[in-house]
């Protein structure tokens, strides 16, 4: 779900949706969700001052109280 | 049917068709000629044939309208459920959302709130190639916050011309910062400046004619 999430934010914001991969490593309290894109899209998804990547992170972590798990994002380079 | 292959003896009369059998006009029909048959010479009347498919072009969606199929989408990974009014207040589009676990969407001093604006203003942006104003609400959190900062923001200034120093408010985001300059802006006692780096600000209340304050 919080997979999910990200990859349908991540693909609006992107030039190359198909290049968006999402994994979820899970462990007992806390998901890693890994998130990587096209290399021309990276500063798409972090954004100046790295506020587009701080405001997913946000909204992940509404999103985890909601299904009561830890989630936290990696934007893989 | 949204497909429709269709034969006429002109290219107009052909597009007639498919615009009565698809109901549709012709601006939204993607035309393919599949077939001109001319056997008289030039294409003289009534020996010509020419065959066409059409295809109901899908309908593109307004910026208003995406945006409320993104924040439905969203909220639908998060299980929550939602509904938003879309309206327009000057060059802005504005999101109303009302949502039973509205606080979880808002978050401390509205920080979800703002990361939820700031994704849909981008993906809005990267959709139609321009930077359009928007403004989303989460059951009117923003109203209820504006009238507590104008409280606050009076009660610093307040203070500040009983002791005739300047006094900083708490850090607030652009569009706080809006409102408290905006709440001063035809005060002749009072003037308002932000300070500090980054997305979050302090408001310096300075009160006009005091003699201690730097400007």
């Amino acid at each position: 779900m919080l997979k999910e999430l990200i990859e349908y934010i991540a693909k609006a914001l992107v030039d190359n949706p198909d290049q968006v991969k999402v994994s979820e490593i899970e462990g007992e309290k806390t998901s890693v969700i890994e998130l990587s894109v096209a290399k021309d899209d990276l500063g798409k998804v972090i954004g100046k001052q790295g506020r587009t990547a701080r405001a997913m992170r946000t909204i992940l972590s509404a999103s985890s109280t909601k299904v009561k798990k830890r989630a936290v994002l990696e934007i893989i380079e | 049917m949204d497909f429709i292959e269709v034969e006429g003896k002109t290219y107009e009369e052909a597009i007639r068709k498919a615009s009565a059998a698809l109901n549709a006009e012709e601006k939204d029909l993607d035309i393919d000629v599949k077939e001109v048959d001319t056997k008289g010479i030039l294409g003289l009347l009534g020996s010509k044939k020419i065959r066409i498919t059409a295809r109901l072009r899908e309908k593109e969606l307004t910026p208003e309208e995406y945006g409320q199929q993104f924040l439905l989408e969203m909220s639908n990974l998060v299980g929550l459920s939602f509904n938003t009014k879309v309206s327009q207040y000057e060059d802005r589009i504005i999101f109303l959302v009302q949502c039973d676990d509205g606080d979880i969407l808002i978050g401390k001093d509205g920080e979800t709130l703002e990361s939820v604006q700031h994704i849909l203003r981008l993906a809005i942006a990267k959709r139609y190639k321009q930077g359009l104003k928007v403004l989303v609400d989460i059951n009117g959190y923003r109203e209820k916050r504006k009238k507590a900062l104008t409280i606050m923001a009076k009660r610093i200034a307040d203070k500040a011309k009983k002791s005739g120093k300047k006094i900083k408010t708490d850090p607030l985001n652009p569009y706080e910062r809006r409102i408290v300059h905006t709440l001063f802006k035809h005060n002749k006692g009072i003037t308002t400046r932000s300070e500090g780096e980054g997305h979050t600000k302090k408001v310096v209340i300075t009160p006009v004619g005091n003699m201690n304050g730097k400007r």
